[in-house]
């Protein structure tokens, strides 16, 4: 789809397409599947588009905006979850109750890593990891690969 | 060494105020002895009271645990599963000492050593588990990944075990693990390489990549180290050598090549000591001493560990080659190298005891314990305490410098133990040979021979002092009362080879002469005449009995060949010709046929003479053969001058007094040889002979000079000195 | 009050991609509980109580053998729901939430918008259920209606609490 074919695509469609996209990504999850991640990033890019044609002080907007951040965090990819959460953070209209959201589903994702990973919580280095991984994804070239 | 600030407070991994140092062994390539460094130095920093973790993150092909550990003992979880839980979110009940071995340490030595291995490895449990580990690693990117996991493993590590440090052995090549075990985990990094161009290269490459990789904002700048490991003689490559030195701009320690241990699996290695070509240079000590610059510290510790060390690298060598390198114990079999095993931790609770190497039977019960006791300690306490303690039959307590005190469980019932005076370690035939293993008497060995195992007679020749020397009468008696014939002819067999030219003057001509004739004879068929012990031994009995020397086919003085069957080499036969025979031949016992400077035997009369007289057919038959050789050599022996016997013939009383001090002789070797049984058996014989035959006797009252000075006036067929005159004329016209 | 699962398409028009999977699972659900269409199913909502039919289209149960049942349940309560809510107040889905916000369904109506977490049983305790499903709708900070709905299998009912 292009992207002027996404843009043109109606809030009904895409509440009806990001709804079909949760549910999968939710069986994907509860399957334990690796398609799960995949799943997931279908589900932000609709609750991105969603956003982006929704306003941010309104039911929808704000459902969509932390949406987009927490299925980001859900396929994986910290950083951009962060960039996206700067980005409605800054936008004046969103109302406080939903910035706290977005402030939530932080919480709630470094509460799941200090879940699997209670030790190292412990050592208080779990937020250095975070920006590790950040640097080392910005890296230019490198020799190990990295999977995340 | 890269990036080290001496002196500088690091910036460790700190947990509730305990700093644990994170070491990373990295290679890019296989094969360059990562894994044995990183199990050598665990150990060494444990034996020096620092306490310590080792971690196998070379999960693709996981090794630690053949260095460090018993591998046959089972383990059912490592860093796979820990990985992998930590990855799945799974309940952590369960301790991480689950998955941890205890490596034992000697008592005392105040450290620790715990090994995570990579799991179950090779179970095809292991394989399914690594399967899994890499699907997590793929299927959920939000529950963290990799770089989440290992940290969570270090910090447990740190919780749990509260090393000083923790040593990792990584995966070679370029993996992501490999990556994150160097660049995110570890305080410094030790890159090892080899000579060859890849080696360096990949070194070089991955080098630069650390330097350059993000570190976690609590930690120090990684430091880098190199190895250059695997070297061969410097000489060989010496540019090679210096390139690289250059390369790294001198921050880089070498280790030597060491061949032997380019397969082993063992810990405890070093090169060859005595060899010349080894440059001084010894791998175990040049490891030995990289360690130790390394983690510096604990110096009296570490220098005690590396005594310890290294005693245990000069006993398994020993064990696993057979013997020492500088006296070869040929035909002795090395210990397998799966009956042995290193630390082994013996008793319960506060009673227990490390030994430093065990020693097992096919059924893996302790044969022999082996304990380093250091300058303080009690040898004989040690002793002592294994006896009391375990059923072992044998304990060997060293020191640095053997000999090693061996010590056995007496046979008799209520008994303690006794020391041994044998000074080297048993081999697994002498538990199964010798009814005690450290009783390497020449009884005992004897008796083993006997029992079926004449390998031992082997050990009895070769352990005895060199050839120039006398032998022990033990040596020699014990041997000599080998009554079956092919023992006695491997005996013969062994004491001739070694015998250097002809300076025979040791166990094999004693032994050719006391032995059983029947394996005499055939050892000097075998071996023939020219150059060999049996040459030498004839030699030595014409020279220092008759005075004559025996060189068959030599060159008479002044040039003129001699030709006469007698420059034939003498050769021994035994003949199973009847009695009758023997008679109507002309012999009774045994012969000398100058015609074909044969000395026959005659076995069946022997052994009919020797049944009448109640005496032993052998020492009947080991007199005949003296006797008659004796008479051989006075023929074809040649005097000072190289004059042999003469053309003429005797006339009868001067071969009648001939033949008497041709027994004369025979009685003066019989002495010189000390065996009472031969001397007996020649003493009844003559005895019984016919009366004309025991002329011989007043000719006993001679001198050795005077017996030979006569025997030579004999030869010459002169006329007789006045002082024999009377000797002459007392001897009867006709035998 | 005539629920009739069949018509959840046209109630809910932004279901129409799996529309299908939770009308089937509602049959399924139903029949698999031993009941035919229609059935009657208690109704108590807020604590009022009245009595629905629910009706459906038959499904064959041998397909049971090839679904997940704990889904059966579930998207089989999301049909009762869905229909249950639409026909009681005309509420319409507008969009699925995720789990994070503590509720399965965004709705509309002439009057605003509802958050609505729905939740399936077979044998336990519906009213037990609803407590759970209120205490966890509560806690969708979204400014709008929150609702819990709890369906039973057994014997057909359906609970409903607002927070």
């Amino acid at each position: 789809m292009t992207d002027t074919a996404a843009l043109a695509i109606s809030e009904d469609e895409l509440d009806t397409l990001v709804s079909i996209a949760i549910r999968r990504a939710e069986i994907l999850d509860d399957e334990g599947s690796p398609a799960a991640d995949d799943a997931w990033c279908e589900v932000s890019a609709y609750e991105q588009r969603l956003a982006a044609i929704t306003s941010p002080s309104g039911i929808a907007g704000g459902v969509a905006r932390v949406g987009a951040v927490r299925a980001t965090l859900a396929a994986g990819h910290r950083a951009e979850a962060e960039h996206l959460a700067a980005r409605y953070l800054a936008e004046s209209q969103l109302p406080a109750e939903r910035r706290a959201a977005v402030e939530r589903v932080f919480q709630e994702d470094r509460d799941r890593l200090a879940r699997h990973f209670p030790a190292l919580a412990r050592t208080g280095r779990l937020a250095e990891v975070a920006k590790w991984k950040a640097s080392a994804a910005a890296q230019g070239s490198r020799v190990f690969p990295r999977a995340a | 060494m890269e990036g080290l600030r001496r002196g500088a407070r690091l910036s460790r991994f700190s947990q509730g105020g305990v700093s644990m140092e994170t070491v990373a062994f990295y290679s890019y390539k296989g094969g360059v002895g990562r894994t044995l460094l990183v199990a050598n130095t665990a150990q060494f920093l444990a034996l020096s009271g620092r306490r310590v973790v080792a971690l196998d993150l070379d999960l693709e092909a996981p090794g630690l645990h053949h260095k460090l550990w018993n591998p046959t003992a089972v383990t059912t979880r490592g860093a796979v599963d820990e990985l992998l839980a930590a990855l799945e979110g799974e309940q952590r009940d369960r301790s991480l000492r689950d998955a941890a071995i205890e490596v034992q340490l000697p008592s005392g030595s105040g450290g620790s050593l715990f090994l995570i291995p990579a799991g179950s490895a090779p179970s095809p449990a292991y394989w399914a588990a690594l399967e899994r580990l890499n699907h997590a690693l793929r299927a959920h990117r939000r529950n963290g990944g990799l770089p989440e996991a290992v940290l969570e493993l270090q910090a447990r590590i740190a919780e749990e075990f509260d090393p000083e440090f923790l040593l990792i052995d990584s995966r070679t090549g370029i993996t992501e693990l490999g990556g994150l075990a160097t660049s995110l985990l570890a305080d410094r990094v030790i890159c090892l390489m080899t000579t060859s161009p890849e080696s360096v290269e990949g070194i070089r490459v991955v080098a630069d990549a650390l330097r350059a990789a993000p570190r976690l904002a609590s930690q120090e700048p990684l430091r880098i180290e190199f190895l250059l490991t695997r070297v061969e003689n410097r000489l060989v490559r010496p540019h090679r050598v210096a390139e690289i030195f250059e390369e790294f701009e001198g921050s880089i320690t070498i280790l030597p090549h060491d061949p032997g241990l380019a397969n082993g699996e063992q810990v405890w290695r070093r090169s060859r000591p005595h060899d010349p070509e080894d440059a001084g240079m010894s791998l175990f000590q040049a490891t030995l001493g990289w360690i130790a610059k390394a983690f510096p510290g604990h110096e009296g510790q570490a220098a005690a560990a590396q005594r310890r060390m290294w005693a245990v690298c000069e006993a398994w060598l020993y064990l696993t080659r057979g013997g020492s390198r500088s006296s070869p114990l040929p035909n002795r079999s090395a210990w397998p190298l799966g009956r042995l095993r290193e630390g082994v931790r013996f008793g319960w609770a506060e009673n227990c005891r490390q030994a430093d190497i065990v020693a097992y039977d096919l059924n893996t019960q302790p044969l022999m314990i082996i304990e380093f006791v250091d300058d303080d300690g009690d040898p004989d306490a040690a002793a002592g305490w294994w006896f009391s303690e375990t059923q072992v039959p044998v304990v060997a307590v060293f020191d640095p410098y053997p000999p090693w005190r061996l010590y056995s469980r007496e046979h008799a019932p209520g008994s303690g133990f006794r020391l041994s005076n044998r000074r080297d370690l048993p081999l697994p035939r002498d538990f199964e040979a010798l009814p005690d293993p450290t009783d390497v008497s020449v009884g005992a060995l004897l008796d083993a021979a006997r029992r079926g195992y004449p390998e031992y007679l082997r050990r009895i020749v070769d352990e005895q002092p060199i050839v120039s020397e006398p032998v022990a009468d033990e040596v020699v008696d014990g041997l000599a009362c080998l009554d079956d014939i092919e023992l006695a002819r491997q005996a013969l067999e062994y004491s001739a080879f070694g015998v250097v030219g002809q300076e025979v003057n040791g166990l094999f001509p004693q032994l050719f002469w006391r032995l059983p004739p029947e394996a005499s004879i055939q050892v000097a068929q075998q071996l023939g005449h020219c150059g060999t012990a049996v040459a030498g031994t004839l030699a030595l009995l014409a020279q220092e009995t008759l005075g004559l020397r025996y060189q068959p086919d030599a060159i008479a003085e002044g040039g003129a060949e001699v030709r006469d069957p007698g420059t034939r080499s003498i050769s021994f036969e035994i003949s199973t010709a009847s009695p009758e025979m023997a008679v109507a031949s002309g012999g009774v016992l045994g012969e000398y046929r100058p015609g074909t400077n044969e000395v026959v035997l005659y076995s069946q009369a022997i052994k009919r003479c020797a049944g009448r007289l109640a005496l032993r057919a052998r020492h009947v038959g080991s007199v005949t053969l003296i006797h008659q050789t004796l008479r051989a050599l006075a023929r074809v022996g040649r005097d000072l001058d190289g004059r042999m016997w003469p053309e003429s013939e005797l006339t009868a009383k001067a071969a009648l007094v001939l033949e008497a001090l041709i027994h004369y002789f025979t009685h003066q070797h019989l002495v010189r040889l000390r065996d009472p049984k031969l001397l007996r058996a020649w003493e009844t014989l003559t005895d019984n002979r016919t009366p004309v035959r025991r002329t011989w006797k007043p000719i006993l009252d001679l001198s050795a000079e005077d017996a030979r000075s006569l025997f030579m006036e004999i030869r010459r067929g002169e006329e007789l000195a006045p002082r024999w005159r009377s000797l002459y004329d007392a001897m009867p016209e006709q035998s | 009050m005539r629920l009739m699962l069949h018509r959840l398409c046209s109630m809910h028009p932004k279901l129409r991609a799996y529309r299908a999977d939770l009308v089937k699972s509602g049959a399924l659900a139903l029949q698999r509980a031993g009941h035919v269409s229609p059935a009657a199913a208690v109704v108590v909502h807020d604590g009022l109580e009245t009595v629905a039919g629910i009706e459906w289209l038959a499904e064959d149960l041998r397909a049971l053998e090839l679904l997940d049942h704990n889904r059966v349940t579930e998207d089989g309560a999301e049909a009762v729901a869905l229909t249950y809510v639409n026909v009681k107040a005309g509420w319409v889905v507008k969009r699925r939430l995720q789990r994070g916000d503590h509720a399965d369904w965004l709705m509309e109506n002439e009057d605003g918008s509802m958050a609505v977490e729905v939740s399936g049983t077979v044998a336990g305790d519906p009213l037990g259920r609803l407590g759970e499903k209120k205490r966890q709708v509560a806690e969708c900070s979204l400014p709008v209606y929150r609702l819990a709905v709890v369906v039973g299998f057994e014997r057909p009912s359906i609970l409903a609490g607002s927070v």
